[in-house]
């Protein structure tokens, strides 16, 4: 059912080998992704389109190597709205991603 | 093998590191580009993945620097990028970048690209490391033969007792033997008597003057010291200068004029010149200026020990004394080669203020003339005379002299020993027997040392490579005694030599 929102086999892998820095890894996503998620409400009242590209661009790298795609996916297309310089359907975006964001939060929570 | 990961995201640092320290890498990580050349100094990685968008100093601009200090070094880079825009790609590229790394990560590309170029590293790093191997070894052979050629200088050409005629005052420091420089500041003078004029080759040396009635004419330098232009580059122009009757030539190292006191202070080209101008008013007989010139120094240093090489040397020109002279040297003389023989010996204390060499070139040259001496015989007698002394009597391994290092070391190891050596002799006999044009010389020299395994001369390794050869010549010399000779034999001990020279009248 999750498997949307997180790929847990992804997050299986990694907690095996990462063993004890696991939980510094779930903390750190989730900490920088709360500021990311900030960041990002920020550049986009502020307009600052190079800021909400660098911000999608970094969380979406981050959530994809969770294996969090629905939110990397969210991301990677205001990364390109943002590149080309519209943000006409940004507050939509950003909308999406902070219910993902959540999403994987508690999906984390949950499983780990 | 220690991989440096550069991200300014810390959840990317921490997948990717783990990863890799799974697959048995060392991981240090930085979170921007600055971050990572600071890094890249400090921890010598021996490849970098790298992000390209980061605060501070972006992935190619950290990539460009990285590039420039690897130097001769091949540290791959390859770039993590979800970007797939040919623009963004090529500029991977442009900067230096050796790979890219697509986000997500894939494990199995991942190692398999890091396994790639860490080949490809390995392949170039050693062969760089070949390539200045052999430059190193280019450069030793290199330095062999001009220590070789140095060698030959410091062993026979400085023996004091060549240069005693009367017309020549000469303070020689002990450093003058040898302080350590292949390079030589040299400076060649001739007197012309029959046009009155003074020949010179000046090369770096400081201080050289031609004291002329009341006029001090700088015999300046013109060329660089010897050694250090190949034989293409150098010049054996002549500089022309007329000269008087009396007029006097002084010729002085650089120790003298940085002769230093206890202060750190220098005797300086003022104060010389101060003794020469000093000479040139009172008009005093010509040993004073000479004296003059070293009691100032010695004043000024006032027993403070010298390092460099403190040389002085002050001839007159004395055109009468030079023609007697010259007519003494060059009347040839008719020396029938008769039979004859003598023999010297040299006990510790004599060998630490005598040459021998110059002595026996004289007598030779006494009794047969100057057909005997020629430079081969002069040769032959330095080289067996230092084989007694350094490795016979002082035990000095020759072997030391193969390296730049050894070769130094050789010489202040051999200062040394001189110095405190209490016992021991050198046996020199020299017989002649006449031949129809020449004779044949037999030559002994016999030391009180220890010997050494003669048994190794016997055969001569097949074939001899050139750093054989280079390690005999370092040796005893014994190659070039070995050409020059009719024939050369040990005893069994290893500490008399014999060897037959053929000379020729003819020469």
């Amino acid at each position: 059912m999750s498997s949307e929102i997180i790929d847990l086999d992804i997050l299986n892998e990694l907690k095996e080998i990462m063993e004890d820095d696991f939980d510094e890894l779930i903390e750190t996503f989730i900490d920088d992704g709360q500021k990311q998620v900030d960041d990002l409400r920020v550049a986009i009242d502020a307009s600052i389109a190079p800021d909400i590209r660098r911000i999608a661009h970094t969380l979406k790298g981050s959530s994809a190597n969770l294996g969090a795609n629905a939110l990397s996916e969210t991301c990677k297309v205001l990364e390109h709205d943002a590149a080309e310089d519209n943000l006409s359907d940004a507050n939509n975006q950003y909308e999406k991603i902070k219910n993902a964001y959540e999403a994987v939060k508690a999906s984390l929570a949950e499983n780990f | 093998m220690k991989i440096l990961i550069v991200d300014d995201d810390a959840t990317n640092r921490l997948v990717l590191g783990a990863y890799l320290k799974q697959d048995g890498f060392e991981i240090i990580s930085a979170n921007d580009g600055q971050a990572a050349i600071d890094l890249f100094q400090d921890e010598q990685p021996d490849l970098i993945l790298m992000d390209i968008m980061m605060p501070v100093l972006d992935g190619y601009e950290a990539t460009k620097k990285i590039k420039v200090l690897s130097g001769e070094r091949f540290i791959p880079i390859i770039f993590l990028t979800s970007m797939t825009d040919e623009k963004a790609l090529s500029q991977c590229v442009e900067v230096g970048g050796d790979d890219f790394l697509t986000k997500p990560y894939n494990r199995t590309i991942l190692t398999a690209k890091i396994n790639a170029l860490e080949r490809v590293s390995d392949l170039y790093n050693t062969n760089q490391r070949q390539k200045q191997e052999q430059e190193l070894i280019t450069r030793r052979e290199l330095e062999a033969q001009e220590q070789e050629v140095a060698r030959k200088v410091f062993d026979s050409i400085l023996s004091p007792g060549s240069l005693s005629s009367d017309n020549i005052q000469l303070h020689l420091s002990p450093m003058s033997l040898f302080n350590g420089d292949v390079v030589l500041a040299a400076c060649l003078v001739e007197i012309d008597t029959s046009n009155n004029v003074l020949k010179y080759w000046n090369g770096a040396i400081p201080a050289a003057y031609l004291m002329q009635g009341d006029a001090l004419i700088e015999l300046k330098s013109t060329n660089l010291p010897l050694g250090i232009l190949g034989d293409a580059g150098f010049s054996n122009k002549l500089d022309l200068i007329e000269i008087r009757d009396k007029d006097k030539i002084v010729l002085s190292t650089d120790g003298i004029l940085e002769a230093e006191n206890s202060n750190g202070g220098m005797f300086g080209s003022e104060r010389f010149l101060k003794c020469l101008n000093s000479e040139l008013t009172l008009d005093v007989t010509r040993s004073a200026l000479f004296d003059h010139i070293l009691q100032s120094m010695n004043e000024f240093v006032d027993g403070y020990e010298q390092t460099d090489d403190v040389t002085l040397a002050v001839i007159n020109c004395d055109i009468d004394y030079i023609n007697q002279l010259a007519t003494e040297r060059g009347q040839s003389k008719k020396f029938i080669p008769s039979h004859w023989s003598f023999e010297l010996c040299f006990y510790y204390d004599a060998l630490k203020s005598i040459d021998p060499i110059p002595l026996i070139n004289q007598t030779l040259v006494e009794i047969q003339g100057y057909q005997i001496q020629q430079d081969k015989l002069s040769t032959i007698l330095t080289e067996l005379f230092c084989n007694s002394l350094d490795h016979g009597l002082l035990g000095l391994d020759s072997k030391m002299k193969s390296t730049p290092e050894g070769f130094m070391q050789f010489y202040s190891d051999k200062e040394l020993l001189l110095k405190s050596m209490d016992e021991g002799f050198i046996k020199i006999a020299v017989k002649n027997i006449p031949t129809k044009n020449g004779g044949d010389l037999t030559i002994v020299f016999e030391d009180s040392g220890k010997g050494f395994d003669t048994s190794k001369l016997e055969k001569p390794k097949m074939p001899v490579s050139a750093e054989d050869n280079a390690m005999n010549f370092s040796g005893r010399g014994l190659l070039l005694i070995k050409s020059y000779c009719q024939s050369i034999s040990y005893n069994e001990k290893g500490n008399r030599v014999e060897c037959v020279y053929s000379w020729s009248n003819s020469d």
